[in-house]
């Protein structure tokens, strides 16, 4: 099997896209309206000492994926119980992806069409995106990005109009408590769900700084959410961006220029559909790159079809009704902390100490 | 070989199942909704709601045809479905541009209700309006013709939309905005009334000043000469006109407003909350009254006459709204609420009783910048 390799561009291009990800309709944590924007900042100062730990792991060990460093270091039972845990959580995020854009589409457009029918036309492409590799995805990003930037940049100049800047005072209104929990909510949904590029570092190139891509890519998303958080809460006001599941989409729904460039709410869904399949894509590749080293396979690209109706029918049971689906967010900060924190520590320190020893 | 026909296999497998869309509704299986008035129905217990569709019966190069459509129903979901009983197609409410409801129902139901419903549907646009009927039933709005544009409805929203700019006799709230302001704390909402008046012998709808509003339910309406100075406070000014006097008794000088802007702000002394209302206002004389040229030195006569025409009224319709609704329908709470949260806080329980007893000082500045062709 040849070696796929990536430029450093098109890595910080995919994990823009997939910090962003679900975001692009959901709003970043409306909770707290308009003070979001000061737990996105203190999130991304947060996410920094991690992300330095996730490229330190890649660079002690170059040319290998998280899960044969898992390998080399933990042993054989102990890594394999990592390892499932890995793939639980890369196929549990790429089923929560696929469901949001379900229901997103279901609320918004689709009213009759069934279910399965949505989420299955969706995998459909992001089987046929991951098998077409990692290079592919590569190139798939940096499109993806520059339309998704295009696009924003062009839904806040519509919306200048409609802003009203006054929305963001009192400044501070909520206890520090509140922000704090706010702030660790967007840490780790979407920042420290970029754990999973770990599984894609055999195809980083020697060349590339892992510090550099992972810092770049973090601080190019965070600037991307700050800007939709400035967007929405500014246009709609803060008692609707805290009620509305969906508030970028009712965002654009205002735009009306004139009377004539109206009705331009379908650049936020195409926006959702790039970033979501790009997200489920790499949940998707990382998953089966874990069940290759878990059964000793040769090719990564084997294993996507059959993960994918995995992750399509854990889609569908997940949950019973929207209400669950958002009640879930706050859950899943805490039900995400040994995916994004604990495993990477415990392999960073083993690896360090074996790095030492050598 | 194989592999070709494989593919010529698969390629018609997806053509017969990707050529269709589940929710695919042709126009001509939708009627189209461009207004809606909103009753209570005879009973009391449920609503009567009127609704002005496009009428595609036949087809007119010169004129739009509309219909209204009249139903009953528990809750105002159940009224709107319940005219499908009447009609053949299936109502389409992407492009309703305004509702309107009855003094009644503003009256005894919480206008956030109808809000609610309104914002949850996914087809309705956040971008919509809102109006209050004078008269006896909303339904007599739409029963008007009009001159100019044969939806009432859409006649509605373009005058309620340009208002700001030219008239000066209403707020224009949009849906949204609407339920910002029902949410965010003690502020009181006013929407446009509108009554129906009769032109060139036949009924005509006109704005008519504003419903005022009381925790989400309709109290009073304030007549059209008064609304503009409300308008004024609220820093919702864009254009219009002023009329001063100079020496007689009557106005007959107009000022017409090319822009204008109104500062708020407040300090609290002593348990006293006291607000300094700032307008400035660039104004052009568009009538003078007396065939003549206006002299230099009149030119600062004048801003001083309107100047002190703004401020007594703003003053006095203030005060009115104080002693008479007690309703914070120029947002003080909000602002407050936004300089200064630990105040707020404090003022919140008794805001009721505080919100009468504001003091409040009107500054206003007119300038003149020209006077059009004439000297």
């Amino acid at each position: 099997m040849p070696k796929e390799i990536i430029s450093s561009r098109q890595i910080i291009a995919s994990i823009i896209a997939f910090i962003v990800g679900n975001s692009v309709i959901l709003g970043v944590n409306s909770e707290l309206a308009q003070d979001s924007w000061i737990a996105l900042i203190i999130a991304t100062i947060l996410i920094i000492p991690l992300i330095l730990i996730y490229a330190r792991i890649i660079k002690l060990y170059p040319g290998k994926d998280f899960c044969q460093i898992v390998e080399l270091l933990l042993g054989k039972i102990l890594s394999k119980i990592i390892i499932i845990l890995f793939i639980w959580y890369a196929m549990h995020l790429g089923a929560l992806v696929l469901k949001f854009f379900s229901e997103f589409t279901k609320i918004s457009a689709l009213f009759n069409t069934p279910e399965i029918i949505i989420l299955m036309t969706m995998t459909i492409v992001t089987v046929y995106l991951s098998k077409s590799g990692i290079e592919v995805l590569g190139r798939w990003s940096i499109i993806v990005c520059t339309i998704i930037c295009f696009l924003l940049i062009l839904t806040i100049i519509f919306s200048i109009p409609n802003m009203d800047f006054n929305n963001f005072f009192p400044i501070m209104n909520h206890d520090l408590k509140e922000i704090l929990k706010s702030s660790f909510d967007i840490f780790s949904f979407p920042f420290a769900e970029i754990v999973l590029f770990l599984s894609m570092a055999s195809s980083y190139s020697q060349k590339n700084n892992p510090y550099k891509i992972y810092l770049y890519g973090c601080l190019l998303g965070s600037i991307f959410l700050l800007s939709v958080i400035i967007r929405n809460v500014s246009i709609l006001g803060v008692p609707l961006v805290k009620s509305e599941y969906f508030p970028s989409y009712t965002a654009t729904r205002l735009i009306n220029i004139g009377d004539f460039l109206t009705r331009i709410e379908g650049t936020i869904t195409i926006n959702f559909i790039f970033v979501g399949l790009t997200k489920t894509a790499v949940c998707l590749i990382a998953a089966s790159k874990g069940f290759t080293f878990l059964f000793n396979l040769k090719d990564y690209k084997i294993m996507i079809i059959p993960i994918s109706l995995l992750i399509l029918m854990l889609a569908t049971i997940m949950y019973n009704n929207v209400i669950e689906m958002f009640e879930f967010i706050p859950i899943y900060s805490i039900y995400a902390i040994p995916f994004q924190i604990i495993i990477p520590i415990i392999v960073w320190i083993v690896a360090e100490i074996k790095n030492k020893k050598e | 070989m194989i592999k070709k026909i494989i593919t010529i296999i698969y390629l018609l497998f997806f053509s017969l199942l990707l050529s269709g869309c589940w929710d695919y509704t042709s126009l001509d299986e939708i009627t189209i909704v461009s207004g809606m008035a909103i009753d209570q129905s005879e009973d009391k217990k449920g609503y009567h709601v009127s609704l002005e569709i496009f009428d595609t019966t036949e087809s007119n190069k010169e004129k739009i045809k509309t219909a209204i459509i009249e139903s009953n129903g528990i809750t105002l979901f159940d009224a709107i479905r319940n005219a499908k009983k009447k009609i053949t197609n299936k109502l389409y409410f992407a492009n309703i541009a305004v509702i309107i409801v009855s003094e009644q129902v503003a009256k005894e139901k919480n206008i956030g209700e109808i809000i609610d419903w309104y914002l949850r549907d996914a087809e309705h646009r956040e971008t919509l309006s809102f109006v209050i009927s004078k008269e006896k039933t909303a339904k007599d709005l739409l029963n008007t013709k009009s001159s100019t544009n044969n939806a009432i409805g859409l006649l509605i929203k373009e005058i309620v939309t340009e208002d700001q700019t030219v008239t000066i006799s209403v707020i224009h709230n949009e849906a949204y905005k609407i339920y910002n302001i029902l949410n965010q704390k003690k502020e009181s909402l006013v929407l446009p009334a509108f009554r129906v008046t009769t032109n060139n012998n036949e009924k005509a709808v006109e704005a008519d000043g504003l419903a005022i509003f009381k925790n989400g339910k309709l109290i009073d309406f304030i007549d059209d000469d008064k609304s503009k100075y409300i308008l004024f406070a609220n820093n919702k000014v864009k254009g219009g006109i002023l009329t001063i006097k100079k020496d007689n008794n009557i106005d007959n000088i107009s000022l017409e407003i090319t822009n204008s802007k109104t500062k708020t702000s407040f300090t609290y002394k002593n348990n006293q909350l006291k607000f300094f209302i700032n307008i400035k206002t660039n104004v052009i004389v568009g009538e003078y009254g007396i065939n003549d040229e206006i002299p230099y030195k009149q030119i600062t006569k004048l801003e001083k006459i309107a100047a002190n025409k703004l401020n007594k009224e703003v003053t006095e319709i203030i005060k009115y709204v104080q002693e008479k609704y007690n309703s914070d329908i120029f947002g003080f709470s909000t602002i407050i609420y936004r300089k200064d949260p630990k105040l707020w806080k404090k003022l919140k329980k008794d805001w009721d009783k505080i919100f009468k007893n504001i003091e409040v000082e009107v500054k206003s500045e007119v300038k003149i910048i020209n006077t059009s062709y004439i000297k």
